[in-house]
């Protein structure tokens, strides 16, 4: 692909932001060139994300500048469309400077404003017809389709007039097909309206990127470098299935593809253990988006210990909320120790011991580290040197680490449903954590990004 | 609304040279005192569930109502005061029956909370209306005794409004800090959902959350009655004190809203003295105004938080 | 027939509140507790101009026009800083102040309309009278009915046109998602200044309306009851849509007449259609929270 290294549309010198102390760009400077396709990589809370949100106008940096000669757009990881407007209202709104948006010229003026309408309507209709989506045009924001949804958000988008566009995981939740016509119309949209994209991937679709990618930049401890792309390490995976197998009686894994690229791996670890959860026939919706729109089935036995890989929105979290019964399912039914629990909300769930630690947000921020404790019927002391240290005062990592204990320790929890558990730890860390759940006895199903961990 | 027992404060006050100063500020303390007794009352619900429990304006009118008319069918005033706060509690957990719990399972907005319980102001107030009249009440007959220590006057009832008001506080913050019911609220307060997550039956500690606040808002209407008198449309003022005082100590924990209450108290009971009554609800929603743009997270909240984001 | 004029000159009035409440609530997604501040306002902004201004009918509601729009934005501006429950608060304070100033602005010294007495305070404004026309006073009933209906229906062509516009359609997707409309280069901040100002305004004009039929004002049209009620006419007749705010002015006006039919009492009736209404509010948020005939559900 030509890198066309003319004029620089963005470019940012020494952005920095820090959230409660925790510095997550520290360095940042970039020059942004037009018709450039860029690949933002980097680690899960590498600021890929906070980055996006300065750039865009959507958070202050706490130090920096940066300065562009174009209209900046972007996309969200979760799409949102306007729920309540059609998919032709979607794009028709991003149009600028319309005159039926001042409303003494609505008023005033209504019949000019009226014609700039539909011509704005039939324009509108146009791009959509090109796009095949023709027919969907009148389908409202809260029933699209993943795949279309991420169309017309892109499409909303460029309509702004942006000619540089921030597109934040535009592959995640898409099949194989889907991800195919995105990168299509990727290519065709750059080519048509000459524009720059930043694009933020996870390591799975890095390869599918690359296939239009020009450039690529990497965050990593808060400054960003310009480099090569890394591939998903599959052979890093291996060092989890090593330690599975380890523990697996019979030194054999019992592995289940998911739909949607998932992969569920179980180490059964007691002889003759009997299911305690059983998931059958799941699909889970947030609100009127399909998060598992396909069935998934599995079962976990006593004792065994599980790891559910998958992509980034995939649905990880959505599942064990839903598990739990944070989430309503559309389909399907969640068996606890043979008996059925689908109807059943959260509490009474958690009563039967089922225990959801969720990836953040588990801590009671005001009560101190003890009560913390005492809240999750731990007896022992945890990190006892900051017992009485409020939990909201804590590290990222303490805060992690007396989360995940008090769930291990947890005299009423049977069934532990963990919610990447090894995210951000480092070597050691993530060791003793493997230790920590080989030493448990509880049933324990773990769920991790594909493709990223160590 | 002004207040027409303060046209009575300022001659009292006026009346008294020396100390003057020691005397506005008991009064402002003893108003304070019940303003924090009713900001404790609304947070203890809103800090829980985030509902803007404005049916508590009813109660507190309902509770003031039920005293005057248990101590008319012969009962002595303590067993009248007893049948009152059992009647505000009752009535707070209905609404948390019928109203609250329904919304909560469907999930919905504080919004929607907030209509649900405007509503149930409406329907309480009316009823008070309807059985009881509209026309202004007392509780106490005649003036009331008076205590003099100095130069200081204070009546019977304001000095049962501030030692009530600070008992009760000091019972929750035990009862809060001390027992384990008292951290699993708290817990409720801190992370509700992680509380659902660890099996805690969370539709009852809400309950609990009305049952508190009902208890204390009555006992701040009945005292309020005692003092100053009350209409069935004294409710809404009350809440809107407490609601300021909530914002203006920080929304964010229980003694928030208390200090908030002490301090709306004093600075009120100052304008009277220094300016005039009619003036009072309008400096009131100015600091209101003051707090909500500089320091939305309060007295106790710490800094404002920048950039709301989703 | 007069008691049918009577009532339409009540559903022209309710119906203008209605509708712009419905802008504000339905349409940006505020809850505010303000709006019969803004009735107030139109109703004194009409009564001191036709009494101690010297003005004509139609200039002084173009007056209450104007002071609903310029005040509203004592409820706009705290929206740049806060949102969701801060600005129901802050609404709060606002129906607070104006009620505060209807109640206090008083001097019994001096003229009213000067200066150091704009609103006679607790006495309220008497002797408002009917509005003329074109030369003509519309002392009949049947006159009056005709301008409030014709009024209404400007006041609803106006929104109509607006709702309509891409300018309706913007204000949709901020309440749907306002981060994604800021980010597509749309002026949030502006177009809930631009729809406070409309709906602020209507509601001054409803209250022009009603001074000049009711000829006595006072403090208490701007009553955090009032608010109150105002809110509970759209939420039970719906918003969102045109049809929803005319539902809810039907609904507030036809209970009383409900009520007599049933023979209930006229002391009590007045408590009973409060009471009704509170009952309304909380079976319609539990069981249709869009209202009897609206689009959108708070939720």
């Amino acid at each position: 692909m030509q890198t066309n290294d003319r004029e620089v549309v963005l470019e940012a010198e020494g952005l920095a932001k820090s959230f409660g102390g925790n510095a997550v760009l520290t360095d940042v400077n970039f020059k942004l060139h037009r018709g450039e396709v860029v690949l933002l990589q980097g680690a899960n809370g590498s600021g890929k994300t906070t980055l996006l949100n300065i750039l865009t106008g959507n958070l202050k940096p706490d130090g920096g500048t940066m300065r562009k000669s174009a209209t900046l757009g972007r996309t969200w990881q979760d799409v949102r469309l306007f729920a309540s407007q059609t998919l032709s209202d979607n794009i028709a709104t991003a149009t600028p400077k319309q005159p039926g948006e001042n409303p003494l010229k609505a008023l005033f003026l209504a019949w000019k404003a009226r014609r700039e309408e539909r011509r704005n309507a039939a324009e509108v209709a146009d791009i959509l017809a090109k796009m095949g989506l023709a027919d969907r045009s009148a389908v409202f924001g809260s029933n699209a389709k993943i795949a279309e949804a991420k169309f017309v958000a892109m499409v909303r988008a460029i309509r702004v007039g942006a000619k540089v566009l921030f597109l934040d995981e535009p592959l995640a939740g898409l099949d194989h097909a889907e991800t195919e016509t995105v990168l299509t119309t990727l290519r065709a949209l750059v080519k048509k309206y000459g524009l720059t994209l930043v694009v933020i991937e996870h390591a799975l679709n890095i390869p599918k990127i690359l296939q239009i990618a020009t450039t690529v930049w990497t965050l990593k401890d808060g400054k960003l470098s310009v480099g090569t792309a890394d591939t998903a390490d599959e052979a890093a995976g291996g060092e989890l299935r090593t330690w599975l197998k380890s523990l697996a009686a019979g030194g054999a894994l019992i592995e289940t593809g998911l739909p949607g690229g998932a992969h569920l791996t179980i180490a059964t670890r007691q002889a003759d253990a009997q299911p305690v959860l059983a998931v059958t026939n799941y699909k889970v919706n947030r609100g009127a988006r399909p998060v598992i729109a396909e069935p998934i089935s599995f079962a976990l036995k006593e004792g065994d210990i599980a790891i559910l890989e998958a992509p980034n929105g995939w649905g990880k979290s959505t599942l064990l909320e839903s598990i739990a019964g944070l989430v309503p399912a559309v389909a399907g039914k969640v068996e606890l120790q043979g008996e059925d629990v689908t109807a059943l909300p959260v509490w009474k769930r958690a009563r039967k011991g089922l225990r959801l630690n969720r990836a953040a947000g588990t801590l009671f921020t005001q009560a101190t580290v003890q009560e913390n404790a005492r809240l999750n019927h731990v007896t022992e002391p945890i990190l006892p040197a900051l017992s009485s240290r409020k939990a909201g005062s804590l590290s990222g990592g303490e805060s992690r680490r007396l989360s995940f204990e008090a769930v291990l320790n947890n005299p009423e929890a049977k069934i532990l449903m963990l919610d990447e558990p090894f995210q951000a730890l480092d070597i050691t860390e993530s060791a003793r954590v493997r230790r920590s759940l080989s030493n448990s006895q509880k049933t324990i199903l773990v769920t991790v990004p594909r493709g990223r961990y160590i | 609304m002004p207040a027409p027992a303060s046209v009575g404060m300022e001659r009292l006050c006026r009346n008294e040279d020396r100390g003057a100063i020691v005397q506005i500020l008991f009064n402002g303390l003893c108003n304070g005192a019940l303003i924090a007794l009713l900001a404790m009352a609304f947070v203890v619900v809103y800090l829980p569930t985030k509902v803007f429990y404005i049916a508590l304006a009813g109660i507190y009118v309902l509770a003031a109502y039920l005293t005057k008319q248990l101590m008319a069918w012969g009962l002595p005033w303590p067993v009248a005061v007893v049948g009152a706060l059992a009647a505000g509690i009752g009535v707070s957990l209905l609404c948390d029956l019928l109203n609250h719990r329904p919304l909560e399972r469907k999930r919905s907005s504080m919004g929607a909370h907030m209509i649900s319980s405007l509503g149930s102001y409406m329907i309480l107030v009316q009823v008070v209306a309807l059985v009881w009249g509209n026309d202004p009440q007392v509780l106490k007959t005649g003036i009331g005794g008076v205590l003099r220590a100095g130069g200081l006057v204070m009546a019977h009832s304001q000095i049962a409004a501030l030692l009530v008001s600070l008992l009760l506080v000091a019972v929750f913050f035990s009862w809060l800090k001390c027992s384990d019911l008292g951290l699993r609220f708290r817990g409720l307060a801190d992370n509700p959902v992680e509380m659902e997550l660890l099996g805690y039956d969370t539709d009852n500690l809400r309950t609990l959350a009305f049952g508190i606040s009902g208890f204390l808002g009555s006992a701040a209407g009945i005292l309020n009655a005692y003092d100053l008198g009350f209409d069935p449309n004294i409710g809404m003022s009350a809440v809107m004190l407490a609601i300021v005082a909530t914002i203006i100590g920080g929304r964010g924990t229980f003694i928030g809203p208390v200090i908030g209450g002490l301090l709306l108290g004093i600075v009120r009971s100052q304008v009277v003295w220094h300016a005039s009554a009619r003036w009072q609800d309008a400096i009131t929603f100015f600091i209101l105004a003051v707090f909500l743009l500089c320091r939305p997270n309060g007295i106790v909240g710490g800094e404002r938080r920048l950039e709301a984001n989703e | 027939m007069n008691y049918v004029f009577h009532l339409l000159i009540y559903f022209g009035v309710y119906a203008i509140l209605a509708m712009g409440l419905n802008l504000v609530v339905g349409y940006c997604g505020l809850l505010t507790l303000a709006h019969a501040g803004y009735f107030a306002v139109g109703a004194y902004a009409y009564a001191l101009g036709t009494l101690a201004w010297g003005m004509d009918s139609i200039s002084a509601l173009l007056l209450a026009f104007a002071a609903g729009g310029v005040l509203s934005l004592l409820t706009s501006l705290p929206t740049w800083r806060l949102k969701g429950d801060y600005f129901v608060m802050a609404s709060m304070a606002v129906q607070v102040l104006i009620y505060s100033a209807a109640y206090n602005w008083v001097n019994s010294e001096a003229p009213l309309g000067s200066l150091s007495n704009l609103t006679n305070g607790p006495f309220g404004i008497a002797g408002v009278s009917r509005p003329v026309i074109f030369g003509c006073k519309l002392t009949s009933l049947g006159a009056m009915a005709a301008y409030s209906l014709i009024v209404a229906a400007i006041c609803m062509g106006v929104c109509h046109l607006l709702q309509t516009a891409p300018w309706g359609r913007t204000l949709k997707c901020m309440r749907d998602d306002e981060l994604a409309t800021k980010n597509l280069g749309k002026n949030v901040q502006l177009l809930k200044v631009q729809s406070l100002s409309v709906a602020c305004a209507l509601a001054a004009v409803a209250g022009a309306i009603y001074a000049s039929y009711t000829s006595y004002i006072d403090p208490s049209l701007a009553s955090m009851d009032q608010s109150i009620l105002l809110l509970s006419m759209i939420f039970v007749g719906g918003m969102g849509n045109l049809k929803g705010p005319l539902a809810g002015a039907a609904i507030l006006l036809l209970i009383p007449e409900v009520l007599r039919f049933m023979n209930i009492p006229d002391a009590v009736a007045a408590e009973i259609r409060v009471m009704l209404y509170g009952l309304m509010l909380v079976l319609i948020v539990r069981f249709k929270p869009e209202g009897v005939a609206g689009d959108y559900k708070v939720n």
